[in-house]
């Protein structure tokens, strides 16, 4: 019995690690094989050829660079905004609050794929497309980082705020020295969801982009790929070189990651 | 106080810094203008991959080099996703100076207002429109105004690997196949290929679904005599049901009876790699195949399967879509490139297309390649579909569809016929 | 007025890109309007038509069906992975990484790995059931021609990519359950299964309602995956509601109608948020 829940274990293990070794292995390959077999892929002749080629002759690299930048940018902003709006609504009495309170809470039922085509006229409008500013700005509003962010910060003592504001703080120094050390899981929380979400954007940026300079991974590899292929190598290049950065990072912080998981599960 | 003010200003120029520093990289916006040492920078989208793509490029080079005041940008474009790029880039005042059109979806952008008409710039900069293809020309002509420059037909043709002809007993003298020319002809001529080669070789590498074999079956729909899908005033559906259902039944057999790989994924390698030993699609692979290695083929009109000779055939045109400034200096310099590439045709030629101006075909240079002379008598075969705006959504959304299940078994060729006919009736009353 | 300026970032953003599509949709809806412009006021028209478009409400079933097949066989494949990587082993940080990892990958790298996996001929699976002898070398199976394969070619796929997130929140809600309470059940004589039953099980009940909750979302809203491993074929028998409005908008250029369309869309993920609602409070008391 034991040793078979631990077969079962490998071999669930190696289902899901399967496809990422024959990736790597195939992108390896020389081009133009023939493969028939299986096997022929785990066999030479190797070559890295490909790499070189993709690396020198697409733009994939940058698209690896802007998918970054606008994960991080869109991971600070979106956690800066929430985190300020969130500790008004938590800590700062105010007129209307109530009414703000369900404001934000109904932007939960908004799903961005429902206002896509009227946002995408509105980007339109107000000049943003085809920019970094058109990639960034739309997603930064997060009901959601809002609603967890106040839960956290009501938590915090008053008696804490009040004896830095008895000590001459202003209020930016109880947000800064306080709210935000203090609460620093659910901040990470939020900012690993949004640096995923981000990362993964696709619909977005493929309606909003069209010079290929902008694009962001999941919309430039689709238009290096050649759907109708049997010759795999230059396909696995390019998902291995576009999941390289993104596994590396996984592995750092691989703990922080599944701790910020954790976290929204027992929130959400 | 004092504190507390010098605190915030510290945080509102860490917020603006992050800001621009965040909006900083954007500003890649890829007009050049026309602004420095009278160079005019020109952008130019199109949807040439492979050799095609190859092809554009060093006619650009060589336009670039042959026009030192003028500049050409390529931008390739994915040929599914390109008018939707175009369209929406257009729309949103980030659309190129130069782009591509085929003739037959043009109707559209100049209902969308995506193209300009060309006559007051083609004046100014000399253009002879008699010096063009005149069936071509006037595809692209709209209530007298012309709209896009024609640099080629692209006609659906058939291939041919010599050798494995040559195995089969079916290559004759001349290096021609000996094929009769009727629907049982075509018919014996895949059987003996099957019968005779080895079983890993496919008698007729072609693609499983959508674009080429839709394309066989408009050659077939107007070899028996169909004109086109749309009546003539463009607003009814005008199918002639029972030579559509004869040629989808007869291409139907063609899969059935194993003369096709069944869903190949590839059917551009299967051919190329010698795993087939004919294949239909348009003149643009011609290019690919010279260059690969050891592949001995022939190239030839598809064959008259039924009463009349006729193919499927587009063809590509150069437009000047609609740009924020409109700049006259900028679209002189777009419309003498986009009459140089037509004079040039002889190069575009390379990769298989028939060049649109005649004098380009008289040229020794276009004489002298193989192949293209045995297929240049398409051109006059070629059964255009009729100027609608509506063309592409018809064959995507409506008859592709159908077909597809067809070609898969799963539908009957009269089922098919039967309900596309709503769905395409549908698309022109949208 | 400190909190305004707390709150103005976020207003602004949320009011700006959040709300005002959400209005600006309603006028879109009445318009005959394309990617380039405003073409003339069409009234109701555009939501009559919904009504009759069958395409629409087939691609909307679609969306339904995908929800169905994925989120109990996700639930399922979670928990499985969170007890494999929950045994007290050496490889047990091995395991949780290499689950978790397909789900790092990017969108479009996942679903071109799904369209290699399940293409005839060549593909990971197909050569794989050739090479165990599972399958007749001259025989293949058409994964992504048929609908009902394609159907699981598309479940697996996103079973492999996308379960790491909810096998991440098993696996920490199993590790909050007190030792002590599996100690009492060995001392009373409870079997392996009995203690997975009557003990594991019912403490994963919250985090599996909020899972599930998550995932119905989540699934209704499919489109990349689909789009690119069958592109919503044979036949759009695969396509979902996103893919259509989409098509609709860009691809055939009617804005109006595809704004009108997902207002429907926007109605029927709030019917599903308010039908969990329910569902939640009922099993919560």
């Amino acid at each position: 019995m034991k040793w078979m829940i631990r077969l079962v274990s490998m071999l669930l293990a190696l289902v899901f690690v399967f496809p990422l070794i024959w990736m790597l292995v195939v992108s390896v390959k020389r081009e133009g094989m023939g493969v028939t077999s299986l096997l022929d892929w785990f066999t030479p002749p190797y070559s890295l050829d490909v790499y070189g080629e993709v690396i020198t002759q697409t733009k994939l690299t940058h698209w690896i660079w802007n998918s970054f930048f606008v994960a991080v940018c869109v991971m600070i902003l979106t956690v800066l905004i929430s985190a300020m709006a969130s500790y008004a609504m938590s800590k700062i009495k105010f007129r209307f609050k109530t009414f703000m309170f369900f404001f934000i809470l109904a932007g939960l039922l908004i799903p961005g794929e429902a206002t896509l085509i009227p946002l995408y006229q509105v980007a339109k409008d107000v000049d943003i497309l085809n920019s970094y500013e058109g990639l960034i700005f739309p997603v930064l509003a997060s009901p959601f980082a809002i609603i967890i962010l106040k839960s956290f910060f009501d938590g915090v003592p008053n008696d804490l705020i009040e004896s830095v504001q008895i000590d001459g703080g202003g209020i930016w120094r109880v947000f800064f020295s306080i709210m935000l050390p203090l609460t620093r899981p659910a901040l990470a929380s939020i900012a690993i969801l949004t640096f995923i979400g981000s990362w993964n954007n696709f619909l977005w940026p493929f309606l909003s982009v069209t010079d290929d300079n902008l694009f962001t991974l999941p919309v430039g590899i689709p238009t290096l790929m050649d759907q109708y292929t049997e010759d795999y190598v230059k396909p696995m290049v390019i998902n291995t070189i576009a999941s390289i950065p993104i596994i590396a990072l996984f592995l750092i912080f691989e703990r922080q990651i599944v701790k910020g998981i954790s976290m929204s599960g027992i929130k959400g | 106080m004092k504190k507390r003010l010098g605190f915030m200003l510290t945080l509102v120029l860490a917020f603006s810094m992050l800001l621009s520093a965040c909006s900083g990289g954007g500003s890649s916006n890829s007009e050049g203008g026309s602004a420095d040492s009278g160079k005019i920078t020109l952008s130019y989208w199109t949807l040439f991959t492979g050799g095609d793509g190859e092809n554009m490029d060093a006619l650009i080079a060589e336009f670039n080099k042959t026009h030192p005041n003028i500049e050409i940008k390529n931008t390739k474009l994915e040929w599914a996703e390109y008018y939707t790029k175009l369209i929406t880039a257009v729309g949103n005042g980030n659309g190129p100076d130069i782009g591509i059109s085929h003739t037959s979806r043009l109707p559209d952008l100049i209902e969308q207002g995506v193209v300009t008409e060309l006559d007051s710039v083609a004046d100014a900069a000399g253009i002879e429109w008699s010096t063009y293809n005149q069936n071509l020309l006037n595809a692209t002509v709209v209530d007298g105004k012309h709209y896009a420059i024609p640099i080629d037909t692209h006609p659906f043709i058939m291939y041919y690997n010599k050798k494995l002809l040559q195995d089969a007993g079916l290559l004759g003298e001349d290096g021609k196949p000996v094929l009769e020319q009727s629907a049982e002809g075509f018919v014996t001529f895949l059987s003996t290929l099957k019968e005779k080669l080895p079983a890993n070789i496919t008698p007729f590498a072609f693609e499983s679904k959508d674009h080429d074999p839709f394309r066989l079956w408009w050659s077939l729909y107007t070899q028996l005599g169909g004109n086109d899908i749309i009546s003539d005033d463009l607003s009814k559906v005008q199918l002639d049901e029972a030579k559509a259902t004869q040629a989808a039944q007869y291409m139907q057999d063609l899969y059935s009876n194993g003369f096709i790989k069944k869903n190949d994924p590839d059917f551009y390698k299967t051919f190329q790699s010698g795993a087939g030993a004919i294949m239909m699609t348009g003149v643009w692979a011609t290019g690919t195949w010279e260059s690969t290695n050891g592949l001995e083929f022939g190239a030839m009109p598809i064959p008259k399967i039924f009463d009349q000779e006729a193919a499927w055939g587009d063809s590509h045109t150069i437009i000047l879509p609609v740009t924020k400034d409109e700049d006259a200096a900028k679209r002189e310099a777009a419309i003498t490139f986009a009459d140089w590439i037509a004079d040039n045709g002889q190069i575009w030629a390379k990769a298989g297309h028939i060049p649109s101006k005649p004098s380009a075909i008289e040229k020794q240079e276009f004489k002298d390649m193989d192949y293209r002379s045995d297929y240049v008598s398409v051109a006059d075969t070629v059964k255009f579909s009729k100027p609608s705006t509506k063309n592409w959504q018809i064959r995507d959304l409506a008859v592709m569809k159908y077909l597809n299940e067809v070609w898969a078994g799963k539908m009957q060729p009269a089922d098919a016929v039967a309900n596309m006919q709503p769905e395409i009736q549908k698309v022109l009353d949208q | 007025m400190q909190a305004l300026i707390f709150l103005l970032p976020f207003l602004f953003i949320y009011v700006l890109f959040t709300i005002w599509p959400m209005i600006k949709g309603v006028e879109m809806s009445f318009y005959k309007w394309t990617l380039i412009r405003k073409i003339e006021y069409v009234g109701l028209q555009n939501y009559a038509n919904m009504l009759q478009d069958s395409a629409f409400w087939s691609s909307v079933w679609h969306s339904f069906l995908f929800v169905v097949l994925t989120t109990p066989t996700m639930i399922v494949l979670a928990i499985i992975l969170a007890l494999v990587a929950n045994r007290k082993s050496r490889l047990q940080k091995f395991y949780r990484s290499v689950f978790f990892l397909p789900s790092v990958l990017s969108v479009a790298v996942a679903s071109y790995l799904g369209l290699f996996i399940f293409q005839p001929y060549t593909g990971l699976l197909n050569s794989l059931l050739h090479l165990i002898g599972l399958l007749p070398g001259n025989e293949e199976i058409f994964w992504l021609s048929e609908t009902s394969l394609a159907w699981i070619a598309i479940t697996l796929l996103t079973l492999w990519w996308t379960v790491g997130f909810n096998f991440i929140l098993y696996l920490s809600a199993m590790q909050d359950i007190p030792e002590d309470i599996y100690e009492a059940a060995r001392l009373d004589g409870a079997s392996d299964s009995q203690i997975f039953w009557q003990i594991t099980l019912p403490m994963l009940g919250g985090i599996t309602r909020t899972i599930t909750m998550l995932q119905i979302i989540a699934s209704f809203k499919v489109f990349v995956q689909i789009y690119i491993m069958t592109g919503g074929g044979p036949l759009d028998s695969t396509r979902p509601v996103i893919q259509y409005i989409w098509q609709i908008g860009f691809r055939q250029n009617d804005l109006g109608y595809a704004a009108a369309l997902s207002y429907m869309l926007f109605a029927i993920l709030l019917v599903l948020s308010a039908f969990q609602y329910w569902l939640n409070n009922r099993k919560g008391e």
